[in-house]
């Protein structure tokens, strides 16, 4: 029998967070969770991002439907509708977040759809330490601005499905404001490479602008390989935490159109690290 | 950096063998630019490679069978499998009897849209009830492949194959028998493993009397391809994956970029000391 989640002490609370940390991402199989007990889940961990959109059920705002589905009408039920999606995190375009944890719990499955998760912190771990050394004195300019999650796709969302801007986030950034390419985790401060594609539009050393085109050339392949990545594809009961700061990920197109799965966004603050 | 499988000691692989099954598979990333006559060595330092003249095996290769969605200049498929969904199946399709329980896949082009899952059916079988397991340990069935059901779930009719197909039934490989035992007993770590070869079987028999083999498929389906038996793989170029026939089942979601190109190798453990 599989240990539910919705009896966890504590203490195994607790090791679940550093193990969602320690490897950027933990998958428990055979959960059985209402919507409400979903979010009563993710909140015995942190506090969790509340939206006001159509995706979010109104008795618990914390969830977002994930899903192909779509209305009478052809529009979404859910946020990303059932195209591929592009590497992203949560928080994606923001300098700043505190919802460092997404959790996904598969309510309908598709056995042909796989999210790919990369760990940027275990490849920054590889490098040289010339390399890091380097990439350490990178900044980078964040920019939701002409982004979208659907590569291969005229699809760019339901209308109002997100956003994205500064003044939404309260971020009170500038077009110049900047972050460092290689951040520090908050809890276990190990670094990691904030390789956020798309969303990454300049970097500098100091002053100097690098050439952004050269820039992606180079890290691409260092940071997309195969043995950083783990795959998952979602069965009824699954529930994966991801940590946004030390992971990126993406998701092949959806076949079964009813797939569905709770997403939610929270922080770490109900874990006495 | 990570180990070129060809700078393997002897040792290694005898450990790399034995991880295959113990864990049931096993991934090694980067080991780019393996030529085919490299492959072969590699997977025939582990054991006896399985080899055929079909269309998807390549003349001077014949141990390799390409997995692709290529199609040639007259639309035949230019490897095995196609570019549909595959159903859950293991090398040695629908024989009762078979040597060549290791499987590699090696990745030559990917698609990152296609995800192989490989079900551990050894974990499974431990998951059991003691009830469950002493019934299915009374249990025999019977393989055939005459109903092509690795692509039961599609449409498609024969994924183009050119004239010349792949050979099945027992007159081909020989069988002097007609069913196996649905619980085998693993012939290198002695483990036992639920065999549900989900395309294949025709039909069951409890203590040798014939059973309703539909029933027992629901019942297995439901007991075996649960979640937390599973993993999955998304090649990358220059993957190379090591599966246990035995101790593994797989499926694969269909691929987009037709391009795709796996090297596939199927051999015994011969060369590999277990004790």
């Amino acid at each position: 029998m599989t240990s539910q989640i919705l009896n966890y002490s504590d203490e195994d609370f607790k090791q679940l967070a550093n193990k969602i940390i320690e490897d950027g991402s933990v998958v428990l199989h055979e959960q059985n969770l209402t919507r409400a007990q979903h979010v009563e889940v993710c909140e015995r961990i942190g506090e969790c991002e509340k939206q006001g959109y159509w995706m979010n059920p109104k008795d618990t705002p914390e969830i977002s439907i994930v899903s192909g589905q779509v209305d009478e009408d052809g529009n979404a039920i859910g946020m990303f509708r059932d195209q591929e999606l592009e590497w992203h995190v949560n928080g994606a375009g923001r300098h700043k977040l505190t919802e460092y944890v997404v959790s996904l719990y598969c309510v309908e499955e598709c056995v042909d759809t796989v999210l790919s998760i990369c760990n940027w912190s275990h490849m920054f771990a590889d490098l040289s330490e010339e390399d890091k050394d380097y990439y350490r004195s990178i900044d980078v300019h964040l920019d939701g601005k002409g982004v979208s999650l659907w590569p291969n796709s005229t699809y760019r969302g339901r209308e109002g499905e997100f956003n994205v801007s500064n003044e939404y986030y309260k971020e009170a950034i500038q077009d110049d404001d900047k972050r460092p390419l290689v951040g520090v985790h908050p809890i276990d401060g190990k670094e990691y490479l904030y390789f956020l594609i798309q969303y990454l539009k300049e970097a500098y050393i100091g002053n100097k602008q690098l050439d952004i085109k050269e820039f992606y050339a180079d890290l691409y392949p260092k940071v997309f390989r195969s043995k950083y990545m783990k795959h998952v594809v979602f069965r009824k009961g699954d529930i994966l935490f991801m940590d946004q700061v030390k992971t990126i990920h993406r998701r092949s197109p959806i076949t079964y159109m009813d797939r569905m799965l709770w997403r939610t966004a929270f922080d770490y603050s109900h874990i006495k690290f | 950096m990570t180990t070129h499988i060809l700078n393997f000691s002897d040792e290694q692989i005898n450990e790399l063998a034995k991880e295959v099954v113990s864990t049931g598979h096993v991934i090694l990333h980067d080991q780019h630019g393996l030529t085919q006559q490299q492959y072969v060595e590699v997977c025939n330092r582990i054991g006896n490679c399985e080899y055929y003249n079909y269309f998807m095996n390549p003349k001077d290769h014949p141990e390799i069978s390409l997995v692709s969605g290529q199609k040639d200049d007259e639309g035949k498929a230019i490897g095995v499998f196609g570019n549909t969904e595959l159903q859950w199946h293991a090398n040695g399709t629908a024989r009762h009897k078979f040597d060549e329980i290791c499987v590699t896949l090696y990745c030559v082009v990917e698609c990152i849209d296609t995800v192989l899952s490989v079900c551990n059916q050894c974990d499974a079988f431990a998951g059991l009830s003691e009830a469950d397991k002493k019934r299915f340990r009374t249990i025999d069935i019977q393989l055939d492949n005459k109903k092509d059901a690795i692509y039961k779930n599609t449409d498609e009719d024969g994924h183009d194959l050119p004239e010349k197909t792949i050979n099945t039934g027992k007159e081909f490989y020989k069988e002097d028998v007609d069913r196996r035992p649905l619980v085998g007993k693993h012939p290198n770590d002695g483990r036992e493993y639920l065999y549900f070869m989900v395309p294949y079987i025709v039909g069951a028999f409890e203590n040798g009397e014939r059973i309703n083999h539909e029933a027992l498929y629901e019942e297995l389906w439901e007991k075996l391809f649960k979640s937390k038996y599973m993993i999955h793989h998304v090649f990358r170029v220059g993957d190379l994956l090591f599966m246990d026939q035995l101790h593994t089942i797989h499926r694969r979601s269909a691929v987009k970029n037709l391009d795709r190109l796996l090297w596939r190798c199927a051999f015994d453990y011969s060369n590999i000391d277990f004790t």
